[in-house]
């Protein structure tokens, strides 16, 4: 075991310098840099500003100090945001994206789930259909119009929950939960559905097996067989999809926190790349390398858990 | 399809939503109003500023979202104010006789928004600060104006030698030379002496632009994001900051120390920094937020018809720009037969809907032209007519007799809706007006369309431009040989003298007249197809009173009132 993850953080660490190489590589060679502007700046104003930023070292030397700072997880100053560091860029959005994205997983597994389940068990019937039309729409929606709508409906007209704009509060008694709600049943929407599916579809094939008929048989409870072979072996699917998802979503849905006003780190991934901001493209591509690895990693080591005839070997 | 399904579907929707939220409160913002002794009422503004603005450093910022919200934290030795140029931190200025040196006094008992004195020492510090090279600001060279002001800012902590950089042995020695020769001098604490390289008419508004506003220097040497925090930044304007929550929201409140805090009617101003323009209408529209720019496009016809709509003058222009070096654009016929043949009235009307100003000129209407006695625009007038019968012929005589022949062009735009629906609408007008068919809009992001406008890499691209000062020079100098901005890689040595002498002339009627007639020059080539001059939309909620947009796009809420 020990062996094992010796082996799995090694190659991990090799991703994500080979995803934080390429992105180095990729960044340097768009058209236009961090201070491309409609405006012209003066020759001294450039000099002054790649000489700040020390983009006037060789590429080669660049990309080195750069890997030592990542190392130390010194991510370097914005360009765009200036007097920001993407050290603070991080822990400021990722804190607010992970609140909002770990509640809309929580739900989407604990709504989506035994939606699946039911699906399954009552196949062709109308929880069957039910699920279906929900799974369709939460699959084929892009999240802007479900977030929209649910704006439009839910807080302009009904006025039950407010508009946009966010709280860190979310203690009760207190109104700042009131923020997170729409965002999080907008997010939740496509994961719950492609979290139904996968246990329907995983249930219909287990409930065919022969060792579903053998439980039966020798006089287990329906339900017992359900949730203890069934459900069991159909949550290995959503497990192997979690990981990358996961990492997805807790970093932050650029159209959801844009829709809703959210100060989380989604934007930061394609603004940064709008405004050629180095720094921030390389800050937070690294981290979420950084995430998928460590999540893929903990899926694997879920495995052994939810099933014991999955072993890892050293 | 079944119908059961989708009404359950639709029904658990509407259930997940009512669990949601069981009470219904409504309130745009968690914004705890804060304690203040000047206003009795509670008078609180809530603005969107549409996006972040990282830094209220003065020296470092460049956008116009900081622009407007520095705005009332801070102020310049001149103000910018519905009735024009006033005095801000000087109560008043003299000019000497060849246009050169300035002398400022500034106002009795000025104080920083903490109570520590204000001098004139404080400018000096401010503006070496804004031209020194470390600081690296994108607009020091809105100081170049001031003798020596470029040199200090080009001093060079690397030096070329060969084809290898080699480090500035003399860096130090070079930026305290370049320091001290900075003609800007602390008279005595009252007394700021500021001596110009040569006459520059528009330096005294210069004053009021953020660049130059001051700094305080005991705070920008203690902390090295003094001016990202709430608790460090520090400005001498109406207002001072109560709060500040990075991507959220910012929160001032009236600044005690001001000189002139009678004036001051708001308890508080909130901006916020909603980007989806979409969501902050229906915010604005539900009560959450009193005032908002740019609305999106498409609720534009809507909040006409229901006379929500604001607009304030812009300083500048939207224009194509036909690669004048490259055939078939080369050919100044062509181009005036590219911008005849535009319905402009109809792009504003039908296409852009924003009241947009169709423009037959260069520069947009704004700055006064002080020998006329009117808008600059409105003395120079219009350079050409929309003309059908002119257009085909002049493009006939350059060999293309009913567009036959031309050859295929590509025009690029930065990817956005409106620029896409512009780009559509002129395909048609040509097509139909000129008979050229092969043209086609292709769209790039915004860094890669100004790589290929500058490298000259173009045949057709979407332009714009906005004053950085209200003087029609901001639009002018740009087209010099060589210049920067250049981007329609045009040049005239007619033009770069007349340029030249409106520069340094102490003449004003000499200098107008120059602009004037570069103005023609340009525009008699063509060099570019101005479409339309810019509006400034906005919506604001009917209780507020008072706010002041200047046409360089900067909002000041300073002075409005509630109802």
């Amino acid at each position: 075991m020990v062996r094992y993850l010796g082996r799995r953080l090694f190659s991990n660490l090799l991703t994500v310098w080979l995803i934080a190489t390429l992105t180095f590589g990729i960044m340097h060679t768009i058209p236009g840099d961090p201070f491309t502007s409609e405006k012209t700046l003066p020759e001294a104003v450039l000099l002054n500003l790649k000489e700040k930023y020390h983009l006037n070292d060789p590429l080669p030397k660049q990309y080195i100090t750069y890997l030592g700072n990542v190392a130390r997880w010194d991510l370097g100053p914005s360009f765009a945001q200036k007097g920001r560091s993407v050290n603070e860029i991080i822990n400021q959005g990722f804190p607010v994206s992970a609140r909002v994205g770990g509640a809309a997983i929580l739900v989407a597994l604990l709504i989506g789930i035994p939606l699946g389940a039911l699906a399954a068990l009552f196949r062709d019937k109308w929880p069957d259909h039910f699920v279906t039309v929900l799974t369709t729409i939460g699959i084929s929606q892009p999240g802007f119009i479900i977030a929209t709508l649910l704006q439009y409906f839910v807080a302009v007209k009904l006025k039950l929950l407010p508009v946009a704009l966010w709280s860190d509060q979310w203690k009760v008694p207190g109104d700042g939960w009131k923020f997170a709600v729409l965002p999080v049943i907008a997010l939740s929407f496509f994961p719950l559905a492609y979290f139904a599916r996968l246990v329907r579809s995983n249930m219909l094939e287990v409930l065919n097996q022969d060792y579903m008929r053998t439980a039966r048989a020798k006089g287990l409870p329906r339900l017992t067989v359900i949730i203890k072979h069934g459900l069991r072996n159909a949550l290995l699917s959503v497990i192997t999809v979690l990981a990358p998802l996961a990492a997805g979503i807790l970093t932050g849905s650029l159209v959801i926190e844009r829709i809703f006003a959210i100060p989380g780190l989604g934007k930061e991934f394609t603004t940064s790349i709008f405004n050629r901001d180095y720094t921030v493209i390389m800050g937070v591509t690294v981290f979420y390398a950084v995430l998928i690895v460590t999540f893929n990693l903990a899926v694997d080591v879920l495995y052994t858990v939810v099933d014991p005839r999955i072993q890892i070997a050293d | 399809m079944n119908r059961k399904p989708l009404v359950a579907g639709m029904a658990s929707l509407m259930v997940l939503a009512l669990l949601a939220g069981c009470t219904s409160k409504q309130s745009g913002t968690t914004t705890e109003p804060t304690k203040t002794d000047t206003p009795k009422v509670n008078k609180v503004l809530r603005y969107n500023a549409g996006a972040d603005f990282a830094t209220l450093d003065p020296a470092l910022m460049s956008d116009l979202v900081s622009f407007t919200a520095i705005t009332p934290l801070t102020e310049g030795l001149m103000r910018q104010t519905e009735k024009g140029l006033v005095p801000g931190l000087a109560k008043e200025y003299k000019m000497n006789a060849d246009g050169t040196v300035y002398t400022f006094t500034l106002r009795d008992g000025l104080k920083w928004s903490n109570g520590e004195p204000m001098t004139a020492e404080d400018f000096v510090y401010s503006w070496t600060r804004a031209l020194s090279p470390e600081t690296a600001a994108d607009y020091a060279y809105q100081l170049y104006y001031i003798k020596g002001g470029e040199e200090l800012n080009s001093v060079a902590k690397k030096k070329k030698e060969g084809d290898k950089e080699v480090d500035n042995p003399n860096y130090a020695k070079e930026l305290e030379a370049a320091t001290k020769a900075l003609g800007v001098k602390a008279v005595n604490a009252n007394t700021l002496e500021v001596t110009l390289k040569a006459p520059t008419p528009y330096f005294l508004d210069l004053t009021a632009f953020p660049t130059l506003l001051p700094v305080n220097k005991k705070i920008v040497e203690g902390s090295k994001d003094w001016a990202n925090k709430a608790e460090t930044f520090i400005g001498a304007g109406p207002f001072k900051i109560a709060k500040w929550e990075a991507k959220k929201e910012l929160v001032l409140e009236p600044n005690p120390y001001y000189y002139d805090k009678s004036k001051i009617k708001l308890s508080q101003i909130v901006y916020y920094m909603i980007e989806e323009q979409g969501t902050a209408l229906q915010l604005l529209e539900s009560g959450g937020l009193e005032v908002m720019d740019a609305p999106p496009g498409a609720e534009i016809p809507r909040l006409t018809k229901e006379n929500k709509l604001g607009k304030a003058p812009s300083y500048g222009t939207y224009y194509y720009l036909l690669n004048t070096s490259k055939a078939p654009f080369n050919d100044v016929r062509v181009r005036k037969a590219f911008a005849m043949a535009i319905d402009r009235k109809s792009i504003v009307e039908n296409v852009t809907k924003g009241g947009q100003i169709p423009a037959y000129a260069l520069v947009a209407p704004g700055a006064t032209d002080p020998v006329a006695k009117k808008d600059y625009r409105e003395a120079g007038g219009n350079y050409f007519k929309e003309d059908l019968a002119e257009a085909k012929k002049l493009l006939a005589e350059a060999g293309y007799p009913e567009g036959k022949g031309f050859p295929a062009a590509e025009i690029i735009y930065n990817t956005n809706e409106t620029h896409k629906a512009v780009s559509e609408a002129l395909i048609e007008m040509w097509k139909k007006n000129l008979g050229i068919t092969e043209l086609k809009a292709t769209n790039m992001e915004f860094k890669t369309l100004l790589d290929k406008r500058k490298s000259g890499e173009y045949t057709i691209s979407r332009a714009g431009w906005f004053g950085d000062y209200l003087d029609p020079m901001t639009y002018l100098d740009m087209w010099l040989t060589g210049g920067g901005n250049n981007d329609a890689h045009w040049s005239n040595k007619e033009y770069d003298a007349l340029i030249k002498t409106a520069q340094t002339t102490t003449d004003v009627k000499a200098r107008f007249e120059a602009m004037h007639k570069a103005e023609g020059i340009a525009m008699n080539d063509m060099i570019i197809t101005p479409l339309y001059y810019y509006t400034n939309l906005y919506v604001q909620s009917d209780k507020v009173t008072g706010v002041y947009r200047n046409a360089l796009g900067i909002t000041d809420f300073s002075f409005a009132d509630l109802k």
